[in-house]
C-alpha cells in the first residue's frame, strides 16, 4: 500500500483556507505598527479571521451533498461532517464577535489570539471530517492544544494559569488513555480506519483486549465533553479563561467532540452497542445529576454556567443511550438527529449568555457573580430581557429552542423504551430550572448596591447576542428546517 | 558464530585502543600547536632518561598527574550520579565510534574484514543517537555536584548541546539527500563516483554549504572554543567544578574523543571517509589516461591512511580556530545556533531537495 | 536463542526502570530511570526489526525529551521530596485496588488474544529501515503527517505566547 493515494483538492479546501487565515493572522504583529496591541490590529484580526471562516464555510456549504473520500480514506466528506463543519465555524465566528473586546487586553497579541482560535477551528473541522482514528487523534490534540493556550492566556486574571493547567494536565491524561485505546484497536483489528474497526471487531477472537481497548478510546472522548466522572477540569478552565474563550469552550469543543463520538460509535463500536449502550445510560443519569447538583450551590456564574454545560451534556448522553443500533441504514435514527438539533440550539444559547455577560462587563465593573448582577434587569434592559430568554432556553422553557431540544432528545429515549431515564432527565431539567431562573430573580428583583455604570456600546457583541436571540427563538418555534438537515446529515453515518 | 565474534571484538578493541591512544597524543598536539600559534615553545618538561622527545612524555606526565591527585567528593545525596557521570559522558562518546567506517573491507583469509565495529542500514542515526545520549554525563554532572553554580554551568551546556543538536541533524540532512542512505559505508563509497570523470564527487563538493554548518554546529556540540562557555576553562564557573583528579581528568579527555568524534563524523559524510582521489579497489585510475596498478593489501592501507590524514587535517583546523577565536557570549551563542545555523540549514535542505528534484539526480 | 535472552533481560528492565522512575523521591533519580526504560523499549524495538524506530526513540525520546524533563527539574530545583507525596490513605487504598483490576483485566485479555509462540516471524529484507518508514510517511500517511507539522507549529506558539515576555 505504498502508491500515492488519489487527492481531491477541492474536498480540502476548508481546511487549507482555516490554516492560511491562522497563518497570516500570526504576522498581523508585524504588519501593525503598534505591535499587536493597538486597536487596529485587534480589530483587523477580528475582521480577518471572521473572513477566512466566512470563505471556509462557504466552501464547506458548496459541497454540502458530496459524499466522499479521500486520501486514501482518511478524510471523508458526507452531510454529517459538513453540518458540523458548519455548526463549528458558526460558533467559532460568534466568538470571535466576543472577542474583539477582550483580545487586546491579553498577554497575546491579537494576532496570536485570533491564530489560535483558528488553529483550534481547524482541529475541530479535521477530526470532523475524519474517517481515521490517527487522524481524528491529530485533530482532537491540535484543537485541544490551542484551547489550552487560549484558557491561560488572560494577562490580568490569576486563574487563568490554574484554570490551563489543571485542563492541560488532565487533557494530556486523557489523550494518554485514547492513544493506548487506539494502540491496541490497531492491535486486535489490524487498522486504524473507522470502518475496518467495525469489521476486524470480533469478540470472539479478541476477547476482553478488545473491550479494554473500546472503553480506553471511549474515556479519551468522554474526557472532552466533559462527562462525569471525567468532568474535574471543567469548572476551574471555564472559570479562569476568558469569558470569550469560555464561550469557545462551551459551544465548539464541546460539537466536535459530540460528532467525534457519535461517528466513532456508529461507524466503528456498532457492533459492541449492547456494551455501551448501558454505561451511556449510566454516565447521562450520572452527568446529568451532578451538572445539576453542582451549579445549584455555584455563586460565580461563569462556574455556574460551567456546570450547566456539564449538565447539559448529560442530556446529549441521554440520546446517545437511545441510540438504536438495528436502524442500521434504514430511514434514521431518531435520537441522533436529535443530538444534532440539540448543539446548534445549545450553541446559540450558550454564545447568547456568555455574550450578554461579556457586555455587561464592559463598564469596567466586575459582573461575574450573583450577587454582582443585582438589579442589571431594569438599569440595561435590552440585556436583562436577552439573559432572560437565554436563561429560560437553557431551563427549556417554551417557546425557546431549549424547550424542543430537550424534547427531541427525552422523546427519542422514550421510544426506545427508557422511560426511567427520560423521567430522570425531565426531573433533571426541572431542576435545572432553579439556578437559571435564579439568574433572572437576580437581575430583576433585587436592588444594586451601587449606581451602576453605563455600557459603552459594542457593535460585533450587540451582532452576537441579537443572532443568538433570533437563532433561540426561530428554532423554537419553526425548527423544522433544522430537523431536516439533522435527519438528513445522520442518514450518511451507516 | 564464535569467530565473527572474536572478529568483531578484535576489531572494536583496534578501534578503541586507536582511537584512546590518539586522544592521548592530541593533549600533547594542543598544547604544541597552540605555542607554535602563540609563539612559545609549550611544554618540554618531562623527560625520561634525559631524553625530552619534544614534550611527548607530558602525555604520560598528565595522566600520571591526574591520578595522583587526592579524590575529593563533595557532600552530595547523589553520589552514585557523581562518580557516574563523567562515565556516561565517555561511554556514550565511544559508542558512537562503533559505527563510524574506517576502512573499507579486506578480505584477508577468506574473511571479510573491515575496520568498522558495526555497519547498521541507519549508521548515521547511530551516531547522532550516541552524540545525544553524551550529554547526559555533563548535565548530570554539574546538577549532582550539589553546587549552584556547577548547576547554572550544567544548565547552560544543555541548552547548548541540545540547540547544536539541532542544526547538526539539519546541516547533515543536505548530503543525505544526495547519498540516499544512512549506511555509513555506503555514504563513502557513493562519494567515490567522479564527476566527467576528473573530479572526486566529495560530501564537500556537492555541499559546501553543508560542511560549513556541520563544522561549526559539530564543534559548538562538543564545546570547543569558542563555544566552551559551559566549561569556562578560565573566567567562569562550569559544570566540572566539583570533580578533580581522575574524573575531571575523564571530562577532559571526553573533551578531545568528542573532538575525534565530528571530525570522523565530518570526514565520513563530507571529505570521502577513507577515499583516496582517483584510487579505484585496483589501482590509481584517471579517466583511462592514467592508470597504476596496486595490490589490494596496499589499497586498502593507502585508504586506511587517507581516513587519518584527513581526521587529523580536521582537528588542525578545529585546533586552530581553538586558539584564535575569543568565546562568544551566551546569548551570541544561542541565536547563532537558532538564528543564523538552524535557517541556513534549512535553506539548504530546500535549495538540495529541489536541484535533486529537478536534475533527477 | 539469543534473542529471547535478550527479549526477556530488556522487557524486565523495562519493567524494573518504570517501577523505579514511578517510586523514587527523588525527580532526577526517576527520569535517569525513565531514561533507562526508553533505551530498554529501543532495545526492543530492534528485536522487532524496527530499526528507525528504535533510532528515533533514542534520539528523540531518550535524547530530548527527557533532556527537557531533566532540565525543567534542574531549573526548578527539585529536591529529594519536595514533589509531594500522596497521604490520604483512602486514595492509595483505591488506587491499588484499581491497579489490580486492570492488571487482571490486561492478563485476561492478553490470555484470551490467541496463541502466542516464541519470536516475531523475521522481517522482509528492508522492513523497519528509514526508507521503508519514510515511504509509507509520505505516501499512505501523508494527510497525518502535514496535520503534525499544523500541531507543532500550534504548540511552538503556545509556548511562546505562555512564557515569552510582556511586551507592553
Amino acid at each position: 500500500m505504498t502508491g500515492f493515494p488519489s487527492i481531491s483538492w477541492n474536498l480540502l479546501l476548508p481546511q487549507i483556507v482555516l490554516l492560511s487565515t491562522a497563518l497570516f493572522l500570526l504576522l498581523l504583529a508585524v504588519i501593525y505598527r503598534g505591535g499587536g496591541r493597538s486597536r487596529g490590529a485587534t480589530v483587523a484580526g477580528a475582521v480577518f479571521s471572521l473572513l477566512g471562516l466566512g470563505v471556509a464555510a462557504f466552501m464547506a456549504l458548496a459541497q454540502y451533498d458530496t459524499v466522499a473520500d479521500t486520501f486514501g480514506a482518511m478524510l471523508r466528506l458526507d452531510p454529517f461532517s459538513t453540518f458540523f463543519t458548519l455548526l463549528i465555524i458558526g460558533g467559532a465566528a460568534l466568538c470571535v464577535l466576543l472577542s474583539v473586546r477582550e483580545a487586546g487586553g491579553l498577554k497575546a497579541m491579537a494576532g496570536e489570539y485570533y491564530a489560535l482560535l483558528i488553529f483550534s477551528v481547524l482541529g475541530m473541522v479535521v477530526m470532523v471530517t475524519a474517517a481515521d482514528l490517527l487522524v481524528i487523534f491529530i485533530g482532537l490534540e491540535t484543537m485541544s492544544l490551542a484551547v489550552y493556550i487560549l484558557v491561560g492566556i488572560g494577562g490580568e486574571r490569576e486563574n487563568g494559569a490554574e484554570g490551563s493547567l489543571k485542563y492541560f494536565l488532565i487533557g494530556a491524561f486523557a489523550s494518554a488513555f485514547l492513544i493506548y485505546g487506539i494502540a491496541l484497536l490497531l492491535g486486535t483489528t489490524g487498522t486504524t480506519r473507522l470502518d475496518g474497526i467495525a469489521s476486524g471487531l470480533n469478540l470472539a477472537e479478541g476477547g476482553s483486549l478488545q473491550l479494554v481497548a473500546v472503553a480506553l478510546v471511549l474515556i479519551g472522548f468522554l474526557f472532552k465533553i466533559a462527562a462525569v466522572p471525567f468532568h474535574m477540569w471543567a469548572p476551574d478552565a471555564y472559570e479562569g479563561a476568558p469569558t470569550p474563550i469560555t464561550a469557545f469552550m462551551a459551544v465548539a469543543v464541546k460539537a466536535s467532540a459530540f460528532a467525534v463520538l457519535l461517528r466513532v460509535l456508529n461507524v466503528s463500536l456498532l457492533p459492541l452497542a449492547d456494551y455501551w449502550l448501558p454505561v451511556m445510560w449510566t454516565l447521562a443519569v450520572l452527568t446529568m445529576t451532578v451538572g445539576n447538583l453542582a451549579a445549584i450551590f455555584q455563586g460565580n456564574i461563569k462556574r455556574m454556567l460551567a456546570y450547566s454545560s456539564i449538565a447539559h451534556a448529560g442530556y446529549l448522553l441521554v440520546a446517545l443511550a437511545s441510540i438504536d443500533p438495528a436502524a442500521a441504514g434504514v430511514g434514521n435514527d431518531p435520537a441522533m438527529a436529535s443530538v444534532l438539533f440539540y448543539l446548534t440550539v445549545y450553541t446559540l444559547m450558550n454564545v447568547g449568555a456568555f455574550g450578554v455577560l461579556i457586555y455587561l462587563g464592559g463598564g469596567g465593573r466586575q459582573m461575574e457573580t450573583l450577587e454582582q448582577i443585582k438589579g442589571t434587569g431594569f438599569r440595561y434592559p435590552l440585556l436583562g430581557v436577552a439573559m432572560t430568554v437565554f436563561m429560560f432556553s437553557l431551563a427549556g422553557i417554551p417557546p425557546t429552542g431549549g424547550f424542543l431540544g430537550k424534547f427531541y432528545v427525552f422523546s427519542a429515549a422514550v421510544n426506545r423504551g427508557l422511560i426511567s431515564l427520560a423521567i430522570i432527565g425531565v426531573l433533571n431539567s426541572a431542576a435545572s430550572a432553579y439556578y437559571y431562573i435564579r439568574v433572572t430573580v437576580q437581575m430583576y428583583m433585587r436592588q444594586s448596591d451601587e449606581q451602576l455604570p453605563g455600557l459603552p456600546f459594542s457593535l460585533p457583541l450587540a451582532a452576537a447576542v441579537l443572532l443568538a436571540l433570533y437563532g433561540v427563538f426561530q428554532l423554537g418555534i419553526a425548527p423544522s428546517d433544522l430537523l431536516t438537515a439533522a435527519d438528513r446529515a445522520v442518514l450518511f453515518l451507516r | 558464530m564464535w569467530i565473527e565474534l572474536l572478529t568483531k571484538v578484535l576489531i572494536a578493541g583496534a578501534v578503541l585502543t586507536g582511537i584512546l591512544s590518539f586522544g592521548g597524543v592530541l593533549t600533547w598536539v594542543e598544547r604544541k600547536q597552540s605555542a607554535l600559534m602563540q609563539d612559545r615553545i609549550g611544554a618540554n618538561r618531562a623527560s625520561i632518561l634525559g631524553f625530552r622527545l619534544l614534550g611527548l612524555f607530558h602525555i604520560m606526565t598528565d595522566g600520571i598527574k591526574m591520578f595522583a591527585k587526592e579524590e575529593f567528593i563533595p557532600r552530595t545525596d547523589h553520589r552514585v550520579l557523581f562518580l557516574l557521570a563523567p562515565f556516561i559522558a565517555w561511554l556514550f562518546s565511544l559508542a558512537a565510534f562503533a559505527v563510524i567506517p574506517f576502512s573499507p573491507e579486506l578480505t584477508v583469509a577468506g574473511y571479510q574484514v573491515t575496520l568498522q565495529v558495526a555497519n547498521p542500514e541507519i549508521g548515521l542515526l547511530v551516531a547522532f543517537a550516541m552524540m545525544g545520549m553524551a550529554i547526559y554525563g555533563v548535565v548530570l554532572g554539574g546538577w549532582a555536584s550539589n553546587n549552584n553554580y556547577a548547576l547554572l554551568g550544567s544548565m547552560r551546556a544543555t541548552a547548548q548541546m541540545i540547540s547544536y543538536e539541532v542544526a547538526l541533524a539539519a546541516a547533515a540532512v543536505g548530503p543525505l539527500l544526495i547519498y540516499r542512505t544512512l549506511n555509513m559505508q555506503e555514504i563513502v563509497i557513493r562519494q567515490g563516483q567522479l564527476y566527467n570523470g576528473w573530479l572526486p564527487l566529495w560530501g564537500i563538493v556537492l555541499q559546501p554549504l553543508a560542511f560549513l554548518l556541520f563544522l561549526v554546529a559539530g564543534a559548538a556540540e562538543t564545546k570547543r572554543v569558542p563555544f566552551d562557555l559551559p566549561e569556562g576553562e578560565s573566567e567562569i564557573i562550569g559544570f566540572n567544578l566539583e570533580y578533580s583528579s581522575m574524573r575531571f581528568g575523564a571530562f577532559m579527555f571526553t573533551d578531545f574523543i568528542e573532538k575525534i568524534l565530528v571530525a570522523c563524523l565530518t570526514t565520513t559524510i563530507f571529505l570521502g571517509g577513507w577515499q583516496v582521489p582517483w584510487l579505484a579497489d585496483d589501482g590509481f585510475r584517471l579517466g583511462g589516461a592514467l592508470a597504476l596498478e596496486l595490490g589490494p593489501m596496499v589499497v586498502w592501507l593507502l585508504r586506511l591512511a587517507a581516513f587519518g590524514i584527513k581526521v587529523c587535517a580536521l582537528i588542525y583546523v578545529l585546533m586552530l580556530v581553538r586558539w584564535t577565536l575569543p568565546r562568544f557570549r551566551y546569548d551570541q551563542l544561542m541565536s547563532f545556533g537558532w538564528k543564523f545555523l538552524l535557517p541556513l540549514a534549512f535553506l539548504n535542505i530546500i535549495v538540495t531537495a529541489a536541484v535533486v528534484l529537478v536534475l533527477n539526480l | 536463542m539469543a534473542e529471547q535472552i535478550f527479549f526477556y533481560f530488556f522487557a524486565a528492565l523495562s519493567i524494573v526502570s518504570a517501577f523505579l522512575a514511578v517510586t523514587r523521591k527523588n525527580p532526577v533519580v526517576s527520569v535517569v530511570w525513565l531514561i533507562s526504560c526508553m533505551f530498554s523499549l529501543a532495545v526492543i524495538y530492534v528485536i522487532l526489526s524496527a530499526f528507525f524506530l528504535a533510532a528515533v526513540q533514542v534520539i528523540v525520546y531518550a535524547g530530548a525529551i527527557l533532556m527537557l524533563f531533566v532540565f525543567v527539574i534542574m531549573m526548578l530545583n527539585l529536591k529529594t521530596g519536595m514533589v509531594g507525596q500522596l497521604r490520604n490513605l483512602g486514595l492509595k487504598f483505591v488506587g491499588l485496588i484499581a491497579a489490580l483490576l486492570i492488571l487482571r483485566q490486561f492478563y485476561s485479555a492478553i490470555k484470551g488474544a490467541g496463541a502466542m509462540t516464541g519470536l516475531p516471524p523475521r522481517a522482509a529484507a528492508g522492513f523497519g529501515e528509514a526508507a521503508a518508514v519514510g515511504k509509507l510517511l509520505y505516501s499512505q500517511y501523508i494527510y497525518p503527517l502535514e496535520l503534525m507539522a499544523v500541531l507543532l507549529l500550534v504548540a511552538i506558539v503556545g509556548a511562546l505566547v505562555l512564557a515569552g515576555k510582556e511586551q507592553s
